[in-house]
C-alpha cells in the first residue's frame, strides 16, 4: 500500500483521498442544506466620471486634440469630474505622459504640472502639484497628486484645469491619459 | 511499501496560493474609480533656423557656394563670403540658444581646410572653430528676442592662404605649386538647442 508523509507521519494514500472526497461531499452537502440559493447581478461602475475639453470649447469629452504647440509655453486642459455616487470618494488624480521623443522622470518634458480647481469657488489661483515617477518604460512617466486633495461630495461636479509648462527643449507627440485612482 | 513526501508539493501548493492572492489583491488596489481620458498633440520646437546666400533667397538647413573661378587673378584673399542666419522665436520671451555651423570645402585645388584659412565672424563678432572630420565646425551662443532676427556669419578668406601671390612673404606663396582658383564650400547648420529658459 503506498504512504505519502504528511507532517513526518506515514498515511495510507488511500486514506488521504477518501479525506478528501468526504470533505468536499460534506461541504457541498452543508452548503445545500443550510439555505436555498438566491442571485444577484449587475454592473458596478467607476464612481467618478472625467471628462475634459481644450480651453475656448464648449462640450466637454473623453479624448481631445491638442493644437501644435511650441516647447516652452504650456498646455491647459480643462477637467469636469462628477461623483456619481451617494458618498463622498477621495482619490488621486494619475496622469500618465507618453512622448514617442523619450520621457524620464529624472528630468521630465515639463517644468512643472499643476492642477487649478475653479469650481467650486474659493480654491482659484492654489495648485495642487503632481508628483513625477518613472512609467513603464522610458517613453512614459506618470504624474499623480496628494491625494488629500483631491475628493469630491456625493453627488457634486468639480470643475478644474490641469496646466503643463513644457520645457523649451521638449520636442514630440504626447499623448497624455488623465484618471482617478483610488486614494491610498 | 514506499512513502511519498509530500512536503515540497504542498511547500509549491502554498506558494502558489500566495501568488494568485498577492495578484487579486493588487487588482484589488489598482483600479481606477474614473474613466480614462486622453489628449493628443505634438509640441515644436520654439525655435526656427534656416540659412541663406541671399536675404530673398531660399532658406534651408545649408548653402553651397564657390569661392573664385578658374581665372585665379580674380581669387582675391581677404574678400569675405557672407551667409545669412534667420532665426525665429516663436515665444513671447527671450531665448538663449547654441548653433552649431559647420564650413566644409567640397572641392579646390590647395589642401584641405585649415583653422586659419578662413576667419568665421557672427554678428561682427569673432569665432574660433574646432576641426572636425570634413571640415570646421563652429560654435555659437547668442539670445535671441522673440520674433524674426536675421544675423550675418561672414566668412573672410585670408589673405595668405587663398590669395594668388607668389610671395606674399609668409612663405605661403602659391603661384607655380597649387594656386587655389576655384573651391566650392558649404556652410551648414548643424543643430540648434534652447540652452537657457529666460523665464521672467
Amino acid at each position: 500500500m503506498k504512504k505519502v508523509s504528511i507532517f513526518g507521519r506515514s498515511v495510507p494514500l488511500v486514506v488521504v483521498l477518501i479525506v478528501g472526497l468526504l470533505v468536499t461531499g460534506a461541504s457541498a452537502a452543508v452548503v445545500n442544506y443550510l439555505s436555498n440559493t438566491v442571485n444577484a447581478s449587475g454592473d458596478f461602475e467607476s464612481p467618478f466620471d472625467l471628462q475634459v475639453r481644450m480651453p475656448g470649447t464648449d462640450e466637454y469629452g473623453y479624448s481631445v486634440n491638442f493644437d501644435d504647440l511650441y516647447g516652452g509655453e504650456t498646455l491647459a486642459i480643462e477637467y469636469k469630474l462628477t461623483n456619481r455616487a451617494d458618498v463622498k470618494i477621495h482619490g488621486d488624480v494619475q496622469v500618465e505622459v507618453k512622448c514617442n521623443q523619450g520621457i524620464t522622470a529624472s528630468n521630465p518634458d515639463f517644468e512643472k504640472v499643476e492642477l487649478y480647481r475653479t469650481v467650486p469657488a474659493g480654491y482659484e489661483g492654489i495648485p495642487i502639484v503632481f508628483t513625477v515617477t518613472q512609467g513603464s518604460n522610458n517613453y512614459r512617466v506618470l504624474y499623480t497628486t496628494d491625494s488629500e486633495y483631491t475628493s469630491n461630495n456625493a453627488g457634486e461636479t468639480t470643475y478644474g484645469t490641469i496646466e503643463f509648462v513644457v520645457k523649451d527643449n521638449a520636442v514630440g507627440t504626447y499623448t497624455i491619459s488623465g484618471k482617478l485612482i483610488p486614494d491610498v | 511499501m514506499r512513502n511519498y513526501n509530500i512536503r515540497p508539493i504542498l511547500l509549491i501548493l502554498l506558494l502558489v496560493t500566495l501568488l494568485l492572492s498577492g495578484s487579486m489583491a493588487i487588482a484589488m488596489v489598482l483600479p481606477t474609480i474614473s474613466n480614462t481620458v486622453t489628449a493628443t498633440g505634438v509640441v515644436l520646437s520654439p525655435m526656427s533656423h534656416a540659412i541663406s546666400l541671399i536675404l530673398d533667397g531660399a532658406w534651408g538647413s545649408s548653402v553651397t557656394f564657390t569661392y573664385g573661378n578658374e581665372d585665379h587673378n580674380d581669387f582675391v584673399g581677404g574678400d569675405v563670403a557672407t551667409v545669412h542666419l534667420q532665426t525665429l522665436n516663436h515665444l513671447d520671451r527671450p531665448l538663449t540658444v547654441t548653433s552649431v555651423i559647420l564650413l566644409e570645402k567640397l572641392s579646390g585645388t590647395n589642401a584641405p581646410l585649415q583653422e586659419g584659412h578662413v576667419t568665421f565672424t557672427y554678428n561682427g563678432s569673432e569665432y574660433l572653430g574646432e576641426m572636425v572630420d570634413s571640415g570646421i565646425q563652429y560654435t555659437v551662443t547668442r539670445t535671441c528676442d522673440p520674433a524674426e532676427t536675421i544675423q550675418n556669419i561672414g566668412l573672410t578668406f585670408n589673405n595668405a592662404h587663398w590669395k594668388n601671390n607668389p610671395s606674399p612673404g609668409n612663405g605661403n606663396g602659391n603661384r607655380g605649386s597649387s594656386p587655389e582658383r576655384s573651391s566650392e564650400f558649404r556652410v551648414t547648420l548643424v543643430s540648434t538647442t534652447v540652452t537657457k529658459n529666460n523665464y521672467d
